[in-house]
């Protein structure tokens, strides 16, 4: 794509990225009484978050076997060390790095 | 003792410095992407400040580098691949403290996977405290790509690579650390990362683009979640009854004694 192209690209990426984002957060603005709609809302975070890393963080590599240690260390890491989530970051992209030597 | 309870400014600079730190390996990598497509380095500015969003500017740039994609294509990939923050929006709507409509829009503007991970332990969310938490990882996101435009190839294509898994796993110790603590929060994980590999391993249901798929797997699995274990609260100031989630950052410990 052109250069010019693609600035319009990123103009209208800007459009359809604000449009979601600031529309239901601006004009929702009454307190869901409901207790099944609240608790909806209470899981959501979760499963949009899960959903949108597996099993995709499998495919992050190039190679599935490393970026399966890879999600293993960073699930080990946030889960038994308690590690803050920038810390398993960096870790984690050490360890596939690491690996990227063996394979 | 609770900082998740800390509204102000200050809070939300420091709760955000840990995102800051992920953002810009992660843009880092986008920029050096963009660089690959001989895109100028003013040019990956520009991507970056005007969207502010990890999956969705990964999805259009790989659009952007084939020359026979059209805008209407790359427009309409892209608003699929944000739907989820529609869902966001309601549910961050929920626990904001201001009425006006600027402010509301403003947050909006700020609003990413991240930053709602972070802010969905917390009881009630503040103006104040998401614009502390907005501007370091927005100049970390814009930044970074930008640095990662110009220096290109300065970084050995195995760091690159090693880099590619930095936002997934940064997701993972975002959502890992509040499921300690309410143990549904693990059925939820597990049935949205099962409900999304069933979309994409089965026929069909594949060829769905990916926003769709990371919607649908969500609603589904916060449904079922709902349904299977609804969260009691007080009525009148939405205070969850049992345990709230609590903040996924680095005050774990404090958090834990309280726990057990």
């Amino acid at each position: 794509m052109t250069l010019q192209n693609a600035i319009y690209a990123a103009l209208i990426m800007c459009a359809v990225t604000i449009i979601p984002r600031v529309i239901p957060i601006t004009f929702f603005t009454h307190r869901v009484k409901s207790r099944f709609i609240r608790s909806f809302l209470h899981y959501m975070p979760s499963a949009i978050i899960s959903a949108m890393v597996f099993p995709a963080i499998f495919f992050t590599t190039g190679n599935v076997i490393i970026a399966s240690v890879g999600t293993v260390v960073a699930l080990a890491l946030s889960f038994v060390k308690k590690l803050p989530f920038f810390v398993v970051a960096i870790a984690s992209v050490v360890v596939v790095f690491a690996l990227g030597f063996a394979f | 003792m609770k900082k998740t309870n800390d509204n102000s400014f200050l809070a939300g600079m420091r709760d955000s410095i840990p995102i800051a730190i992920v953002y810009f390996i992660v843009s880092f990598t986008l920029g050096v992407t963009i660089a690959k497509y001989a895109y100028p380095a003013w040019y990956a500015a520009l991507f970056s400040a005007t969207s502010f969003t990890s999956v969705g500017q990964a999805t259009g740039l790989k659009m952007i580098a084939e020359a026979s994609t059209s805008l209407l294509e790359i427009g309409i990939a892209v608003l699929i691949v944000n739907f989820r923050y529609i869902l966001t929006g309601i549910s961050l709507s929920q626990k904001l403290n201001t009425k006006s409509k600027w402010k509301r829009a403003l947050i909006g503007f700020f609003i990413t996977d991240e930053m709602y991970a972070v802010v969905s332990s917390k009881k009630t969310i503040t103006f104040e405290y998401y614009m502390g938490a907005s501007p370091i990882p927005y100049v970390s996101w814009v930044g970074g790509t930008v640095i990662g435009a110009v220096t290109d190839s300065f970084l050995p294509e195995r760091v690159q690579v090693a880099m590619g898994i930095a936002l997934y796993c940064m997701f993972i110790g975002l959502i890992i650390p509040p499921a300690k603590r309410d143990k549904r929060l693990f059925f939820t994980i597990l049935l949205a990362a099962a409900v999304s590999c069933l979309f994409y391993f089965t026929p069909y249901l594949k060829d769905l683009s990916f926003g769709i798929r990371i919607v649908i797997s969500a609603v589904v699995s916060a449904l079922i979640s709902a349904l299977v274990f609804p969260v009691e609260y007080l009525d009148d100031d939405s205070v969850y009854v049992r345990e709230p989630i609590s903040a996924p950052l680095a005050n774990d410990s404090d958090e834990e004694e309280v726990a057990s």
